[in-house]
């Protein structure tokens, strides 16, 4: 224990007197564990959030009885299936805007409810009221503690008690307030079913319903699964990236501790005890960092739910609590995670001070020799993950196979940057002309193994930022040019009820200037289990004329009109296999598909018929707002009248503009969390080529010693210093610009495919790609200016020491 | 007390294999000390590795003391090392991360027998006391090798080995820590032997013995 105990003090030595390099281990294990455990802090929120919504759809082993058409049934099926002895339970949903906000109103009969969907507020009906006081006026409501706080002082809804397993945005209130909320008098979303309880088919065809199982529910769950993957592929890169500079740091530390190996192991300890040190000495850094990394992880998750929060509310329609909550697991994870880094990033340094013999020790020129032993190995290596990403590209057909071909691009051009870069300067070597030219090379390609982790982790940052900008930018422009054909109408206006809403239909297409009125309905069904809605069009020139189509048959519209063939989403097509001339069968007969067109945004597939036959064959659909066409320059007086002849409520008409406006804010929302991703990478790139710098000071010394003492002043030895770390960070950024592009089209063709079913357009930006190469010069002109000074400044006597080292 | 018996040693080299010891024989007692001189890559520093078990052997055995170091583990040789062998090198070997006390007490810590006022006789016969806290870069070649020396002779060891220890310092420095170097022996009655190129210093131990050719003359 003494002999372990002194060596290890002895290995800590090396730390006291370079606490830099100590700062760069501890920083870079910190952020990469902060930004892992900050993105797990979130998905586990998120997916806490759907754990509560799932289990209030009707939880783990509750059945759901739903009508096969349509997306509500009357109450008397439940009366009905009750009077039959059925143990089923009623459940209305809809939703309503709260102050602008939607709020999902979900009402229930707990009295019947099966024990297993019961909120936990209701289970214990004792000091908070319970089931009495949600039966009885004034008809106490639930809802997640935030919720409550979010509605305080609102008198229109009943009064609400907090339940901290809810979700966020949602209130669940008795099913009569509830039918009255959502103006739904006499009807039920749902029915519940007690576990284990037959029945017969016949009764369900009887009433026109379906009996789903809770597994076939887990729609949202899977669709926002690819979300969170993709959160988890981020954060993985910028912990890898985190690596990169821990194992730079760990494999400069073992280079300039040989000797100390050496003296130790002449001193009597074994290749065993020095190994068992250097692991403990791993563990202790690797804990030091984890704590740190994981107070950090919090504070990037606290800083990123939000926008997070709005994502997911954008992309899928789903609530996620604003809050974080610090779970155990999530701890113990996070620090595993750190362990897991720091050992994958010095199990090489300690395999190497186990195997490497006592005199070996002592030649760092040895060493070397391996690194560039290591580079072939490298370059070979880099070469099987071309092969590899090849390969997963042709045969795999899964997110995770598109995120595997991701990650093998990316491992190829990290192992064959060094050799990439070492044989561009090789070539240069060979037309430089001048003395200090050559040198300048020359040295460049001597520092290369000491810079090459750092330049690798900007290489990765720099190529995640080209794909993913490349990727939003192609995105963007995309979805602009969509949202412009697709929100055509000038005006979008919804009644309050239905009657409402048929006489604004005729109002408006009795008004002089509406050249057309665009009436919509939509509905809701499940398709081989992918949840989809059929929407309606109308003959009129907009749909014609208009709607954004990326592939049909000729004549599409005329088909689509004569009520036997239907339009699909991009969405739909891709998960139901689905192309044109192919058959869709809603229930209701086949139709043939005549039309592809892009639904970007939207969780669910979407199926689009002629209104009469929506109408038709789900009487249930509900409206949508009816688009009105007519002058732009007379939205202003369109509206006042409307006014005038109707009272809408305000939230339920909006113009053209604004609306484009609300999903231009959307979109650029939903990116939020992966541009600050982005730039945290970029960060962490930087912090590594900034401690990678500085911890190769002292070595650097040796190099420059012998130029300034040939007559080049420390000055002039400084400029040329940050010349070179500039010259490498530009030919690295050259490196990242096509490995971005590979990445953008892997994300546009495969990854998106899989996660969202819709490709984009690879659309290249080399004005994106000039910024960044300019913020990487400049970023590692930051990194090197500490450095640099510290050159600038380096005494005489401490240049001279290098030749007295040396004798 | 060290007893060399036909110790062999070669290398694989591109241009085939190098045999630097071809059978050597040597014997030492306690509180002897002896030269090995040659020419360079003659096998001296070969011969020195080989005796504190940092070099493994072809052939014939090592013996210290009655133990054959040659038939030991890794893990037995690093002990027996730790506490009955001390080293000296040409280029010092001291931890930069630690202070010159720190680096004396080092091998001693490691052995778990620390003789506070052995170490504390070391350093003031090697005037070393105004330096116990500062760090080898603060020391000049001659005060780097003499808290080495210092370090080797903390444990008071059976057998002290010497690589070129003046090596790296100018003639009259060498002479004074070879000096004060031997004085310490005599008073530690170790074995004693010192790989060096320079005649002068192999006068001053009691044998000299020359190594050419793989074998000893």
């Amino acid at each position: 224990m003494t002999r372990t105990f002194w060596t290890l003090a002895t290995l800590a030595s090396y730390w006291r007197r370079n606490p830099i390099q100590l700062a760069a281990v501890l920083v870079g294990l910190a952020l990469a564990t902060a930004l892992w455990s900050g993105v797990q802090a979130i998905n586990a929120e998120a997916r806490a959030s759907y754990a509560k919504a799932t289990g209030l759809l009707g939880g783990p082993d509750v059945d759901v009885l739903r009508p096969r058409q349509g997306t509500s049934m009357p109450q008397s099926v439940f009366v009905d299936l009750r009077r039959a002895g059925h143990l089923v339970s009623p459940v209305v949903e809809g939703a309503i805007a709260v102050d602008g906000q939607r709020l999902r109103i979900l009402g229930i009969e707990p009295v019947s409810m099966p024990s297993a969907a019961t909120p936990e507020a209701l289970s214990d009906d004792g000091e908070n009221g319970g089931v009495p006081a949600f039966l009885s006026p004034p008809w106490e409501a639930l809802a997640a503690p935030e919720t409550v706080r979010r509605l305080v002082g609102d008198t229109a809804l009943p009064p609400r008690r907090a339940d901290r397993s809810l979700p966020p945005d949602l209130l669940i209130t008795d099913i009569g307030v509830a039918q009255r909320l959502l103006d739904s008098e006499g009807l039920i979303s749902r029915l519940l079913l007690e576990p284990g309880i037959e029945l017969p088919q016949s009764m369900l065809d009887l009433h026109g319903l379906e009996r789903v199982p809770p597994a076939e529910r887990g729609a949202v769950i899977g669709l926002t699964d690819s979300f969170h993957l993709n959160l988890t592929a981020f954060a993985f890169l910028a912990f890898a990236v985190g690596l990169l500079i821990v194992r730079a740091a760990v494999g400069l530390a073992l280079e300039q501790r040989l000797a100390m190996f050496r003296t130790l192991r002449t001193c009597g300890v074994s290749a065993r005890r020095l190994t068992v040190a250097v692991f403990l000495e791993v563990v202790v850094l690797a804990l030091t960092a984890g704590v740190v990394g994981l107070a950090l992880g919090y504070a990037v998750a606290a800083v990123l739910l939000p926008d997070v929060s709005g994502s997911l509310r954008g992309l899928y329609g789903v609530a996620v609590s604003g809050t974080l909550t610090l779970a155990p697991e999530w701890v113990l994870s996070g620090l595993a995670m750190s362990f897991a880094g720091a050992f994958a990033a010095a199990g090489s340094a300690l395999w190497a001070v186990y195997r490497l013999p006592v005199l070996a020790a002592a030649r760092p020129d040895a060493w070397r020799a391996a690194q560039a032993t290591e580079m072939r190995r490298s370059l070979g290596a880099a070469a099987g993950f071309v092969v590899l990403g090849g390969l997963l590209y042709v045969l795999g057909d899964s997110l995770l196979a598109g995120f595997a071909t991701m990650a093998c691009a990316l491992l190829a051009a990290a192992l064959a940057l060094p050799a990439l870069l070492d044989g561009a300067l090789r070539v240069l070597q060979r037309v430089a002309r001048g003395a200090l030219l050559e040198w300048t090379i020359a040295d460049m390609r001597q520092q290369l193994p000491g810079l090459s982790l750092a330049l690798v982790a900007l290489l990765l940052a720099l190529s995640a930022n080209i794909g993913v900008n490349t990727m939003v930018g192609g995105f963007r422009e995309t979805f602009l040019s969509w949202l412009d054909q697709r929100l055509a109408a000038e005006i979008y206006v919804r009644g309050a009820t239905e009657a409402q809403a048929q006489a604004i239909d005729d109002w408006a297409a009795q008004q002089p200037d509406v050249r057309e009125v665009l009436p919509g309905r939509i509905a809701d069904t499940i398709l081989d289990g992918v949840p989809i809605e059929i929407r309606s069009a109308v003959d009129r020139d907009t749909y014609r004329r208009d709607w954004p189509l990326i592939a049909a048959e000729p004549g599409a519209w005329t088909a689509l009109f004569g009520g036997e063939a239907a339009m699909i989403s991009e969405q739909t097509s891709v998960r139901l296999s689905l192309d044109l001339g192919d058959t869709v069968d809603l229930g209701t007969g086949p139709l043939t598909v005549v039309g592809l067109y892009a639904d970007y945004g939207n969780p669910k597939g979407q199926v689009m018929v002629p209104l009469s036959r929506l109408e038709q064959d789900f009487p249930d659909a509900r409206r949508l707002g009816t688009g009105v066409r007519l002058d732009p320059a007379g939205v202003g007086a369109f509206l006042t009248r409307l006014e005038a002849a109707f009272e809408v409520p305000p939230d339920n008409v909006i113009d053209q503009v604004s609306l484009k406006r609300l999903s231009r804010e959307t979109f650029e929302r939903t990116f939020a969390v992966t541009a600050a991703l982005n730039v945290l990478t970029l960060l962490v790139a930087s912090v590594a080529l900034f401690t990678s710098l500085l911890t190769l000071f002292d070595r650097r010394l040796a190099s420059l010693a012998p130029i300034w003492a040939l007559g080049i002043s420390r000055r002039r030895l400084a400029a040329l210093e940050m010349i070179k770390t500039l010259a490498l960070a530009a030919m690295t950024a050259l490196v990242a610009v096509p490995l971005g592009l590979v990445l953008a089209w892997l994300l546009v063709a495969v990854i998106n495919v899989k996660a969202f079913g819709w490709r984009l357009p690879l659309i290249a930006y080399p004005d994106q790609w000039l910024t960044l190469g300019i913020l990487s010069i400049g970023v590692a002109g930051l990194a090197s200016i500490l450095p640099i000074l510290r050159l600038s400044r380096t005494a005489p006597s401490q240049l001279l020491k290098v030749f007295a080292n040396a004798r | 007390m060290l007893q060399i018996t036909d110790v062999r040693k070669s290398y694989a080299t591109p241009v085939g294999t190098l045999e630097v010891l071809r059978g050597i024989d040597l014997e030492l007692g306690a509180g002897e000390t002896l030269a090995l001189t040659g020419e360079s890559g003659s096998g001296k520093s070969t011969l020195m590795h080989a005796l504190a078990g940092l070099e493994e052997i072809d052939g014939g055995t090592i013996a210290i003391d009655q133990t054959v170091i040659s038939a030991l583990s890794d893990r037995e040789l690093a002990a027996f090392r730790r506490d009955r062998i001390g080293i000296v090198f040409q280029q010092f070997n001291l931890v930069p991360s630690l202070t010159v006390v720190q680096n004396v007490r080092l091998q001693a810590r490691l052995s778990g027998r620390l003789d506070a006022g052995w170490i504390d006789h070391l350093i003031e016969a090697l005037g070393l006391e105004s330096m116990r806290a500062r760090y080898p870069e603060q020391l000049s070649g001659g005060q780097q090798q003499r808290a080495a020396i210092a370090r080797a002779l903390a444990l008071r060891p059976d057998l002290v080995l010497a690589d070129e220890p003046t090596g790296n310092l100018d003639a009259e420095t060498g002479d004074l820590v070879m000096e004060v170097f031997l004085n310490l022996v005599r008073e530690t009655q170790c074995a004693f032997v010192m790989v060096t190129h320079n005649r002068r210093l192999a006068g001053m131990l009691q044998r000299t013995t020359r190594l050419a050719g793989g074998r000893l003359e």
